[in-house]
């Protein structure tokens, strides 16, 4: 019964975010705020993130490939598909659902327990769309250059990788990058990433707007939104692969 | 810096490292209009997006997508880093590159007019080695499917002997086999003593054979010698009777001819005629002392004669 209560506000705070996406005048201003934090201050967690996932995927995919009639440009292959497809997505997910997804319950748990969101109310002011609507309107457009950023430095720090422990040399690397390299791979993983962007800033908003009890319920918000985050970018990442590959 | 333009400058570094990584990736110009052919095949076996195009040995381009074209066959668009184009009259040829890659390598023309971009060229499919092995493939395939039939209804021929008795039979085969050898050791068991003696006096036997031998080596020996000395004789005594026998010879052949007085005596009639007329006279001469005996004996004096 809790689910589906949960499940019902859920809805209904999408649906007021929705409604309230024409308001442009009230959020302009905390949409950019919103996509400084939640992309570029994101930037350099996700470019590292990415480029030791490709790293390490080289190197353990060079380990495991040790039959001398598979050739090495497989390696090349197996990184930049699995990068672009999977890991550049996944993995900025998962970092951005800890990163950004516990800022957001945090500060709107916060501004719900001390009465702020109360207070905005009371001025007349849509509480949703100066909140939320910015925070989830900036992931739509931020989480693609996150993942962008990842998957480029996720092939370049593989290839780098095979480059400086001898491996797996550019020319291979780049030749089987490039045969396994399809535009389909690329809009997969940036839809990838919008959804879970939309799910990772939805469901901590969510979590944050309806936070009760002081500092220990926005504590359990926060820690709600990252692991629901997590187990739900997952999910959705099945789903995905499921109806779209 | 304002965070508007923060956000406009991350947003636009992203899209062009999207736009030139995918260009980068894809193998076409980071500048500039790709320069691209299309060519319709039956079938593209193999061919993926992304798949290297070759030309002359060297890799010049990739596919940069496929579909079906209208009238059914498979259209196959190719992005080539040609900057001087193709000649008028080239042409794609799906074919086996290597063992188990498949590719487009693209003929090239001796045509000096150049197709645009976005032109069509002919395009046709070479099973190569591949379609060869495959064909081959096939037919021991059905080589080897039928050989396991005919095993396989050799297998249930024997599987049916044997259900149909024939296990009893091989069954009392062995058993009757396995009495014969238990026969057959109890007798070695029972007779093995007279056996032994049996070697024992063989032994004896030989070793007789060869003592024997050893003492009467000198009287062989000189057996032999002997037979080996009449051999000789006989040898010379052949030879001897060889030449008598030439010898024979000739005088039979100089009777024959008349030569000698021999061959006279036999081959001339006169001589014949002459004994037959003496013959003849003396027996007329007997006849005539006979009847008249005075007329031989009235000269002769009895105390001549003694």
């Amino acid at each position: 019964m809790d689910i589906l209560h949960d499940f019902g506000r859920y809805c209904k705070l999408l649906y007021q975010a929705i409604r309230s996406s024409t308001e442009i005048g009230t959020y302009y201003k905390n949409l950019f705020a919103e996509m400084i934090k939640t992309g570029y201050d994101s930037l350099p967690i996700v470019m590292l993130a990415g480029a030791f996932t490709g790293a390490v995927l080289t190197i353990q995919t060079a380990y495991q490939l040790v039959v001398s009639y598979i050739p090495l440009s497989t390696i090349g292959a197996i990184v930049v598909q699995s990068m672009v497809i999977e890991l550049a997505a996944v993995i900025s997910g998962l970092v951005l659902a800890g990163r950004v997804g516990a800022r957001i319950a945090t500060e709107l748990g916060t501004m719900r327990v001390s009465e702020q969101i109360d207070a905005i109310e009371s001025m007349g002011f849509n509480s949703v769309s100066f909140l939320v609507v910015p925070r989830v309107l900036a992931s739509f457009f931020m989480f693609p250059v996150l993942y962008i950023a990842a998957a480029t430095c996720g092939i370049l720090g593989g290839l780098l990788a095979g480059i400086i422990t001898g491996q797996v040399p550019m020319a291979d690397f780049m030749k089987g990058g490039r045969e396994y390299f399809f535009a389909w791979d690329i809009v997969f993983g940036l839809t990838k990433s919008i959804v879970f962007g939309f799910v990772i800033t939805s469901v901590s908003c969510y979590k944050g707007y309806y936070a009760t009890g002081g500092a220990e319920g926005v504590g359990k918000a926060t820690t709600n939104a990252a692991v629901l985050s997590c187990i739900y970018v997952l999910l959705t990442d099945l789903l995905l692969a499921a109806i779209l590959l | 810096m304002r965070n508007e333009v923060k956000v406009a400058i991350t947003i636009f570094i992203a899209i062009i490292v999207a736009v030139f990584g995918y260009r980068f990736m894809s193998e076409t110009p980071l500048f500039g209009q790709t320069y691209q052919v299309y060519a319709d095949f039956d079938r593209v076996d193999g061919l993926l997006s992304g798949t290297p195009v070759y030309m002359q040995g060297i890799k010049v381009g990739t596919i940069a997508s496929m579909g079906f074209a209208d009238n059914d066959s498979i259209r196959v668009y190719v992005n080539l880093n040609l900057p001087n184009g193709l000649p008028a009259d080239s042409r794609a040829v799906i074919r086996s590159v290597q063992i188990l890659e498949t590719a487009i390598v693209i003929e090239r023309g001796t045509s000096p007019e150049r197709l645009p971009s976005g032109s069509k060229i002919p395009g046709f499919y070479d099973e190569g080695i591949l379609g060869a092995v495959t064909s081959l493939g096939e037919e021991i395939g059905g080589n080897v499917n039928e050989s396991l039939d005919k095993l396989n209804s050799v297998f249930s021929q024997v599987d049916g002997i044997l259900v149909d008795g024939g296990r009893d039979d091989i069954q009392q085969t062995l058993s009757g086999l396995n009495l014969t050898i238990n026969q057959i050791e109890r007798t070695l068991a029972a007779r093995s003593g007279e056996i032994e003696e049996a070697i024992v006096h063989l032994r004896n036997t030989l070793a007789n054979a060869e003592n024997l031998t050893a003492d009467e080596d000198e009287s062989i020996r000189n057996m032999i010698r002997n037979l080996e000395s009449a051999s000789a004789r006989l040898d010379t005594l052949t030879g001897s009777m060889d030449e008598m026998t030439g010898d024979l010879t000739e005088v039979i052949r100089k009777i024959n001819e008349g030569e000698g007085s021999l061959g006279l005596m036999i081959n001339d009639p006169s001589l014949y005629q002459n004994l037959d007329s003496l013959s003849y006279n003396l027996n007329k001469l007997i006849e005539d002392v006979n009847e008249n005996p005075r007329d031989f004996l009235k000269h002769l004096r009895l105390f001549s004669v003694f």
